[in-house]
């Protein structure tokens, strides 16, 4: 008895730092939801709690002023949440983010702290992420590989996701391929039992495990083990941690095949972890390339030589076995095996437009730009520099890198964002260069913030890591009610891409880093503003301009969406712009705009039609007058590239929108008096499709 | 709305005095043109942002919103924001595929009936949330008014033009109530 009160202090002495107040925190959130009677108390109101609880038990840091704010900003919101549809879903960020400097600060302890860093939101991610993208084909092959014995996943696909399918055109080569390879598919096979989490739970080992060994590699080189944590903390590693996608195994094996260059045989290490990245996805074999010859210059420049022709050698040996056995079955791509050099020959001379914007897009555009969601990798590109003049492991990790980085531009140009899963995922594999990279900079405090709050955007909003190409982020998509109609034309877009509108957020991003470095406070001001006045000019510009696809119900009587579904696979080989359409098929679709009044009402339409017989009639009306139109659209020639490749076999496939021209229709309405401006189709056959309206006006002299 | 709450956050959270007051007397502008009637809702913030200690600060606004929370429950807007179901046409049949979700921050929800229409529409509703078996809500269509009671119901709305469907519950603390409407279906 008498030591008791000994025991008691020591169990407090060894809590956890932070552990009282974040314990409190969560109790505090738990009575909170249920008090404030917010929406979701069974899965979010009880989950986001319950990351709290876990980060307290991993704390390896006191509880800090993140949390505080966090903790003050979700009561704010909950307080509040009934006055608008944003602020429920603000507390939820608000309170995830509270939980993420805990997980930063066990990253921070060593390879083991990153392997656990991210514990507190498994649950979260098992539970609310849904099972949708690339997740169902990879479970439903696993399934196939173990019951059936065979790559056929189309009997499969509806086991594991009822409202999924496949066709030969869109997943399949032929019956009996499929485009996902088999390895990966074999490590999902604990979800046969477990269901989602069970084909989630190998993957989330997968990236727990890059996170320790990137951990590693940082605390061999005398590093903080930190930037580990940001890599499978904050986005877009985050995006895709514990989902049942191969990126964060490629990972794995980057960093390890990296790691070997300090180890014994690193040219063997690095070879075979180099032939397990290509069998794991054959995107990835760039990324081995890179290891292989990290592992080789290192030995001197003859060897490189020989190495590299010796690869290369191999490389055609195995594509050509591939060609002749199995039919190009096993290292597949899109026109066969061999023949998709010529895809890259022709393809690459052809889309060099796309690929020099790529980097633009990729740091800015609103669905999948990596700048405003995952702002700590400026850190990381501020690294390179001193990582470049590296040996060892970090000198593999930038080979692999940019070896892979250049497959990634070369190889999908036209999609390299990954949509529509996660943002971001094709780049995952570069995270360990990126954490290495970043460690080697220093890392603005706003930065680890905006980054922390974007990770927790996605863990409070799972749905708003799903984007579509369709020009509108999720978030606004989700949002849109409470918006301006044309919130999304004021950001940029690749799928709508307003070239001003990115010259402009380029600038305000730059002179916003600018300002962060304080070495060029001056210009940086200067250039913050210029790209303001620019924005806002543009922003005044675009009154008037409605995105047809973007209308809700409130402007629009009936008018389906075109294609329904929003994959943007399904628009991959569109000939024109890849947004989706607004089509008028019925006599009772309308779009119904408000009238800006003024003499002179002018109105134009971009569209398109498909009819079978007579044209597709635009009818336009306002205030009692109406104007029609009749319009016709051409079928848009293959791209010649495309023809080049497929060697004058032209695949039949169906006419639709997607394929066919573009047609600007105006009319001018004088003197007609105020009143709503109706958009539908006249007559009694064809389709239109809309694409764009904008209304203008002024009075006449 | 959002700025004003990350306003009045903010006259909680940074450690100087004036940074606090002037972000209050700006949330509370806000508050005030942002259309937050009921001041009972502001007071935990007052405090807050003069007391100096941070953790007491923190204490005391995190003590006075679950009070404020008991008493008064969360904040509701004086005028119901509404959101409006999108049909679509089919050949045969009006439909409106998608659910609308209504909670406290979005309590009506409208669906147009085109002129002509043939037959009733028929729309899926579940609702819940509450701690008691009393509806949840009304559907008003045409003349008629119909209670909306939790669980899950098919309502067939007769009347034309437009059917709405309400949430009538007040907040009242560890209840979350939520009505879930859609899809609908109509012949033509």
């Amino acid at each position: 008895m008498p030591d008791r009160p000994m025991r008691i202090a020591d169990l407090l002495r060894r809590l956890p730092p932070g552990f009282a107040p974040r314990m409190a925190a969560a109790a505090f959130a738990f009575l909170f939801w249920r008090l404030a009677g917010m929406p979701m108390p069974g899965t979010l109101g009880r989950l986001l709690p319950l990351a709290w609880v876990l980060s307290a038990l991993i704390g390896a840091t006191p509880a800090g002023r993140f949390e505080t704010a966090s903790l003050t900003a979700f009561a704010t919101a909950g307080l509040l949440w009934p006055m608008s549809p944003l602020l429920a879903p603000a507390a939820g960020v608000a309170l995830a983010a509270g939980a993420i400097p805990s997980m930063l600060g066990r990253a921070a302890r060593g390879a083991a702290g990153a392997a656990a860093a991210l514990l507190p939101v498994v649950p979260l991610i098992m539970a609310t992420v849904p099972f949708t993208g690339d997740e169902p084909f990879n479970a439903a092959l696993a399934r196939s590989l173990l019951l059936d014995g065979d790559m056929d996943i189309s009997d499969d696909l509806p086991q594991v996701a009822p409202e999924s399918w496949v066709t030969p055109e869109l997943g399949s080569p032929r019956p009996g391929i499929t485009h996902h390879q088999p390895l990966f598919a074999l490590f999902l096979v604990p979800g046969l039992l477990l269901g989602v989490p069970g084909y989630r739970l190998l993957p989330l080992l997968f990236a727990c495990g890059a996170a320790a060994a990137t951990a590693r590699l940082l605390s061999r080189s005398g590093r903080d083990t930190g930037p580990a944590g940001w890599a499978i903390l904050f986005l877009p590693g985050l995006g895709c941690a514990g989902l049942a996608y191969p990126d964060w195994a490629a990972a794995l094996l980057t960093v390890a095949g990296a790691a070997s260059l300090e180890g014994r045989q690193p040219v063997r290490t690095c070879i075979l972890a180099a032939l397990a990245l290509a069998v794991l996805k054959i995107r990835f074999a760039p990324a081995g390339l890179g290891l292989v010859a990290a592992a080789i210059s290192s030995r001197g420049r003859r060897s490189l030589v020989r190495a590299a022709l010796l690869t290369v050698a191999l490389g055609i040996l195995a594509l050509a076995v591939d060609r002749l056995l199995p039919g190009g079955g096993f290292f597949w791509a899109r026109y066969g095996n061999v023949e998709f050099l010529r895809t890259l020959v022709h393809g690459t001379a052809a889309r060099a437009g796309d690929i020099l914007l790529m980097p633009a897009w990729m740091l800015l555009d609103q669905e999948a730009g990596l700048l405003w969601r995952a702002p700590w990798l400026v850190a990381a590109v501020a690294g390179l520099p001193a990582l470049a003049r590296e040996r060892g492991p970090s000198r593999a990790l930038l080979l692999s890198g940019i070896l892979y980085a250049v497959g990634i531009a070369v190889w999908t140009p036209m999609d390299w964002h990954s949509m529509p899963t996660p943002t971001g995922r094709l780049l995952i594999p570069l995270l360990p260069l990126a954490a290495v990279s970043a460690s080697r900079a220093g890392m603005p405090r706003p930065l680890l913030a905006v980054s922390a709050v974007m990770a927790a955007t996605s863990l409070a909003l799972p749905m708003s890591r799903f984007n579509h190409l369709d020009g509108r982020d999720a978030l606004l998509d989700m949002f849109s009610s409470c918006l301006p109609h044309d919130a999304a034309l004021w950001l940029p877009s690749m799928a709508r891409p307003d070239l001003l509108v990115l010259a402009a957020w380029a600038g305000l991003s730059a002179a916003l880093i600018m300002l962060l470095s304080r070495r060029t406070a001056l210009p940086g001001a200067l250039l913050l503003a210029a790209a303001a006045a620019v924005l806002a000019a543009r922003a005044v510009s675009l009154d008037g301009v409605y995105e047809a696809e973007d209308l809700g119900p409130e402007r629009r009587i009936g008018c389906s969406l075109y294609p329904e579904l929003p994959d943007p696979n399904l628009r991959l080989d569109w000939r024109r712009s890849p947004e989706r359409l607004l089509m008028l098929s019925d006599p009772w679709d309308a779009v119904i705009l408000t009238s800006p009044g003024g003499g002179v009402v002018e109105v134009s339409a971009r569209l398109s039609a498909m009819s079978a017989g007579a044209p597709a009639l635009l009818r336009m009306e306002y205030g009692g007058e109406a104007r029609e139109f009749a319009v016709e659209s051409r079928v848009l020639p293959v791209p010649d590239w495309i023809g080049d490749v497929r060697g004058g076999r032209e695949s039949p496939r169906r006419v639709d929108p997607g394929v066919l021209s573009d047609t600007l229709v105006t009319a001018v309405f004088e003197g007609a008096r105020p009143g709503p401006l109706v958009i539908r189709r006249g007559g009694d056959s064809g389709v239109l499709f809309l694409d764009r309206i904008e209304v203008s006006s002024w009075e006449r002299r | 709305m959002l700025p004003t709450a990350a306003l009045l956050a903010i006259s909680v959270i940074p450690a100087g005095r004036a940074l606090r007051t002037a972000a209050l007397l700006a949330g509370l502008l806000a508050a005030q043109a942002s259309g937050l009637s009921e001041p009972w809702h502001l007071i935990p913030f007052v405090p807050a942002s003069l007391i100096q200690p941070s953790g007491a600060r923190i204490g005391v606004f995190l003590a006075a919103v679950c009070a404020v929370l008991m008493l008064a429950g969360p904040a509701l807007p004086c005028t119901p924001c509404e959101s409006t179901m999108q049909e679509v046409f089919a050949p045969e049949s009006v439909e409106w595929p998608g659910t609308v979700h209504l909670d406290l921050s979005e309590p009506v929800a409208l669906l147009r009936v085109p002129p002509g229409t043939a037959g009733p529409v028929e729309i899926r509703i579940e609702a819940g949330g509450c701690r008691d078996s009393l509806p949840a809500g009304y559907v008003i269509s045409g003349d008629h008014v119909a209670l909306i009671p939790q669980g899950v119901t098919t309502f067939r709305a007769t009347g034309g033009g437009l059917v709405e469907i309400h949430l009538s519950r007040r907040p009242n603390p560890f209840e979350h109530p939520v009505i879930h409407a859609g899809p609908a279906h109509a012949d033509r």
